[in-house]
C-alpha cells in the first residue's frame, strides 16, 4: 500500500527526516515511537502534503501512485486521512457543512453523485455513534469550543465518514483520559478492515494494548533505527529510548 | 472647476425647475444647505472622516438630474424580483429617486403610513416640518447638505403610537436610468412611543451607466419604539453610493441596524446614532464583501447622551482583489451618560495580497462610571485551517469560500428574520462563488 524510500524532508530550512524507509501493506497497523523531535509528526505532515514541509530527496509510492506529485486534496481523495495531533478550530463553519463539503468532494473525485440530504444526515448519525458524539456537535463550528477529548473523538468521527484506506493517527491518544482513550481506540478498531492500514504515533502502552499492532518502529534523528513487534513497544514503555540509542550508535 | 462649484451652478441654473417639482418643505431647506456648502465645502481626503473616500474624485463625473421627475411607467413588481421567499413584506419602489410605488393601505396595519414626501406634505404637513432635515443637519456633513440642496422627493414612514408592523416594509431603491444620473433620495422614519417595525432598505443598480446616489435617512424613535433596519447593497462597479443615516433615540427605544454590502462600486455609509433617552439601545452590525477595485467606507458615530444606554457594533469585511475597505467607529460618551455599556468590534479579512483594510476604532469618554471596550483586527485566511480542510479532501476554492463565509457568519446570524437570514446567507455564498442567484434568473437587476 505505502512504500517510503530514503525520505529526506525539511521544515523552515531545517532537515528533520534524513533517509527514512518504511513499507506498510494492506491491513497492517504500524506504530511509530520515538523521542520528541525525532521527526514523527514531520513524517505524518509530509505524507498528507502539508506545504510547510519540503521533501528534498526520496520517494513515496501509495497504491502504485507517486504520492509526492499529488495535492493534499487528492491524497485525501486517494484514501489518506490524518487524525491531527492538535485538531484545528474553524469557527463559523458548521461540522455538518464541513463534512458535506469533504464527503461530496471525495464522491466527485470517485465520479459519484452527492448524497441526498436525508442520506447524508443518516450517515452522520450512524458514524457519530461510533465515537459517541452528540447530535448538537454537528451544528457547532468545527472543533469550536470542543474539549480536548471531543476534538480527538471528532477526528475519528471524520475518519469514519470518509472511510480512508490509510490512516495516520498523530498522537491521537495524547491528552485523553482513560475513558476517552478507550472510546477513541475502540472507535478506530471498529473501522479496521483487512484492506485498511494505519500508521499510529503514540507514546503510550495503553494505546498498544487496544490496537495490538503487528509492527513497531523506533524513529530517532530522522531515521528508523529499530523495527520490531508489540514486544518492542512494551520494552520502550519499560526502559525508555536510551538503550536503543546506545545500540544504534554502537 | 471643483465638484462643489459644478453642483452649485447646477442648482442655481435649475433652481426654478427643481423647486417646482418638489414639496415646499424640501424647498425651504435648500437655502440653508446652500449657505452651509458655500461656507464649509465638500469633504476632501484631508477631512478626518473621509480619509479613504475620495469625494472630489467620485463626484467629478458629469451626472444629470431627473429634474422633471420622469418615470418609466413600468410596473416595478413585474420587472424586478426582489421579494424574499417565505417572507410577506409590504413593498415600496423608488425608481432612481422617484417613489413610484408605496404599499396599499390594506397592506399596512391601521396607524402605519408609508408615502412619498409629496403626499406627506398634504397629509402630515406639521410632522414633516417638525422632522425633515433636523437630525441630519445637526452636525454639518457636506454630502448630506448636497443631498438637501438637490433632493426633490423621498419617503415618509410614520408609525403611530403603539402600532406594530407585523410584516417588514421593503424599500427597493433601483437605479435604472439609461444615462449617467445623480439620484438624491430621502427617507424619513418617525416612530412614536412603543411602535415597532422592520424595514429592509435595498439598493440595486441596473445597466451599465454611471450612477451616483446620495441618500439621507432620518430616523426618530419615540419612547420604547423598536426598529430593525436591514440595509442591503448590491450595486455594480459603475455605481457610487453615499448614504447618511441619522438616528435619534428616546428612552428605552431600540435600534438595530444590519448593513450588508454585497457588491458596490464605491460606497460610503455614515451612521450617526444619538441615544437621548435613558435605557435606549443601539446595535449596529455590518458585513461587507468587496473585490476588484471596489471601495467601501463605513463611518459610525454613536453618541451616548443619557444614562443606562447600551450600544454594540460588530462590523466584518472580506476584501479581495485590489479593493479597499475602511471602517471608523466612534463611541462618544458624553458627560452625565453614566452606566453606559458599549462594545465595538471590527474585523477584516484580506484574502488577496493587494486588498487594503483600514480600521479605526475610537472611544471618547466624559463620564466616569461606564463600561466600554473596542477591538479591531486585520488578518488573512488561516493557513492551518485551509490545510486542515484540504486534508479532508475539500478543494482549495471551496475551502476558501467556507472560511470567508464563516468569517461574516456571526453578523448574518444576528439577522432576526429567519427567511431573510437564509436569503442573505445564500446571497453572500453566491457572491463568494461569483455566481448569480437562481432566484434572480430572468431579472437583470444587479447583473454584474
Amino acid at each position: 500500500m505505502l512504500e517510503i524510500k530514503n525520505l529526506h524532508a525539511r521544515v523552515e530550512g531545517k532537515e528533520i527526516l534524513k533517509g527514512l524507509n518504511l513499507t506498510i501493506r494492506d491491513g497492517e497497523v504500524h506504530v511509530l515511537m520515538g523521542p520528541n523531535g525525532s521527526g514523527k509528526s514531520t513524517l505524518s505532515h509530509v505524507l498528507v502534503g502539508n506545504p510547510k514541509y519540503e521533501v528534498t530527496e526520496g520517494s513515496i509510492v501509495f497504491n502504485g501512485k507517486n504520492l509526492l506529485s499529488l495535492s493534499a486534496e487528492d491524497r485525501s481523495h486517494e484514501g489518506i486521512f490524518m487524525s491531527f495531533q492538535a485538531p484545528i478550530e474553524i469557527p463559523g463553519v458548521s461540522m455538518t457543512n464541513f463534512m458535506r463539503a469533504a464527503l461530496n468532494a471525495k464522491r466527485k473525485y470517485e465520479g459519484k453523485e452527492p448524497l441526498s440530504p436525508s442520506e447524508f444526515l443518516k450517515l452522520l448519525r450512524e458514524k457519530r455513534q461510533i465515537v459517541g458524539l452528540d447530535a448538537h456537535f454537528m451544528s457547532r463550528g468545527v472543533n469550536e469550543g470542543f474539549s480536548g477529548g471531543e476534538r480527538k473523538r471528532n477526528e475519528i468521527f471524520q475518519m469514519a465518514v470518509l472511510e480512508p484506506t490509510f490512516s495516520i493517527l498523530d498522537e491521537t491518544d495524547s491528552g485523553l483520559d482513560v475513558d476517552a482513550l478507550r472510546i477513541v481506540a475502540e472507535g478506530f478498531n471498529r473501522l479496521r478492515t483487512p484492506q485498511t492500514s494505519a500508521l499510529v504515533i503514540t507514546h503510550y502502552q495503553r494505546m498498544l494494548d487496544y490496537l495490538q499492532p503487528g509492527f513497531v518502529h523506533v524513529l530517532m534523528d530522522g531515521r528508523i533505527v529499530k523495527d520490531g513487534d508489540l514486544a518492542l513497544g512494551y520494552a520502550i514503555e519499560e526502559k525508555g529510548f536510551d538503550w536503543i540509542k546506545e545500540q544504534s550508535e554502537a | 472647476m471643483s465638484s462643489l462649484t459644478q453642483y452649485l451652478q447646477l442648482y442655481e441654473q435649475n433652481q426654478q425647475m427643481l423647486c417646482s417639482h418638489a414639496p415646499n418643505v424640501l424647498n425651504e431647506a435648500r437655502e440653508g444647505a446652500c449657505k452651509a456648502l458655500r461656507a464649509h465645502g465638500l469633504p476632501t481626503l484631508k477631512t478626518e472622516e473621509y480619509r479613504y473616500f475620495d469625494v472630489q474624485k467620485y463626484l467629478s463625473a458629469d451626472y444629470g438630474l431627473n429634474l422633471g421627475r420622469i418615470v418609466s411607467g413600468k410596473d416595478p413588481q413585474k420587472q424586478y424580483r426582489c421579494g424574499v421567499s417565505g417572507l410577506r413584506s409590504a413593498l415600496c419602489y423608488v425608481e432612481n429617486d422617484v417613489p413610484v410605488m408605496c404599499p396599499k393601505s390594506d397592506e399596512l396595519p391601521h396607524g402605519a403610513h408609508v408615502m412619498s414626501l409629496w403626499q406627506a406634505e398634504e397629509q402630515y404637513p406639521s410632522l414633516l416640518c417638525q422632522y425633515y432635515n433636523v437630525v441630519a443637519a445637526q452636525k454639518y456633513d457636506g454630502l448630506a447638505a448636497l443631498n438637501t440642496l438637490l433632493a426633490q422627493d423621498g419617503l415618509l414612514v410614520y408609525i403611530e403610537k403603539g402600532v406594530v408592523l407585523e410584516n417588514p416594509l421593503q424599500i427597493m431603491n433601483i437605479a435604472s436610468a439609461r444615462a449617467n444620473l445623480m439620484m438624491n433620495r430621502r427617507l424619513l422614519v418617525v416612530m412614536e412611543k412603543d411602535a415597532r417595525a422592520d424595514i429592509m432598505l435595498c439598493d440595486h443598480a441596473e445597466g451599465t451607466q454611471q450612477h451616483l446616489s446620495t441618500q439621507v435617512s432620518e430616523i426618530y424613535l419615540g419612547e420604547g419604539a423598536r426598529l430593525n433596519l436591514y440595509s442591503i447593497e448590491e450595486n455594480n462597479a459603475q455605481n457610487t453610493r453615499i448614504h447618511k443615516l441619522s438616528v435619534k433615540q428616546e428612552a428605552r427605544s431600540v435600534f438595530v441596524q444590519t448593513d450588508i454590502t454585497l457588491s458596490a462600486g464605491r460606497s460610503r455609509q455614515t451612521s450617526e446614532v444619538t441615544l437621548c433617552g435613558e435605557h435606549a439601545s443601539a446595535v449596529l452590525n455590518g458585513a461587507t464583501v468587496t473585490s476588484d477595485n471596489q471601495v467601501v467606507d463605513n463611518y459610525i458615530l454613536v453618541s451616548h447622551d443619557a444614562c443606562h444606554c447600551q450600544s454594540q457594533m460588530l462590523y466584518k469585511s472580506v476584501l479581495d482583489g485590489q479593493s479597499i475597505g475602511a471602517f471608523a467607529g466612534k463611541v462618544l460618551v458624553n458627560a452625565g451618560a453614566q452606566k453606559t455599556v458599549s462594545e465595538q468590534t471590527n474585523a477584516n479579512l484580506c484574502v488577496s495580497s493587494e486588498a487594503h483594510a483600514y480600521s479605526q476604532p475610537m472611544l471618547e469618554i466624559y463620564a466616569d462610571d461606564v463600561k466600554c471596550n473596542h477591538g479591531s483586527t486585520i488578518g488573512k485566511l488561516d493557513e492551518m485551517a485551509l490545510f486542515y480542510m484540504k486534508q479532508r479532501g475539500i478543494e482549495e476554492a471551496e475551502a476558501r469560500l467556507l472560511l470567508q463565509h464563516a468569517f461574516v457568519n456571526d453578523v448574518l446570524q444576528r439577522i432576526e428574520i429567519e427567511p431573510l437570514r437564509q436569503r442573505i446567507s445564500h446571497m453572500v455564498e453566491q457572491r463568494f462563488r461569483g455566481q448569480k442567484d437562481e432566484v434572480c434568473k430572468g431579472c437583470n437587476l444587479c447583473q454584474k
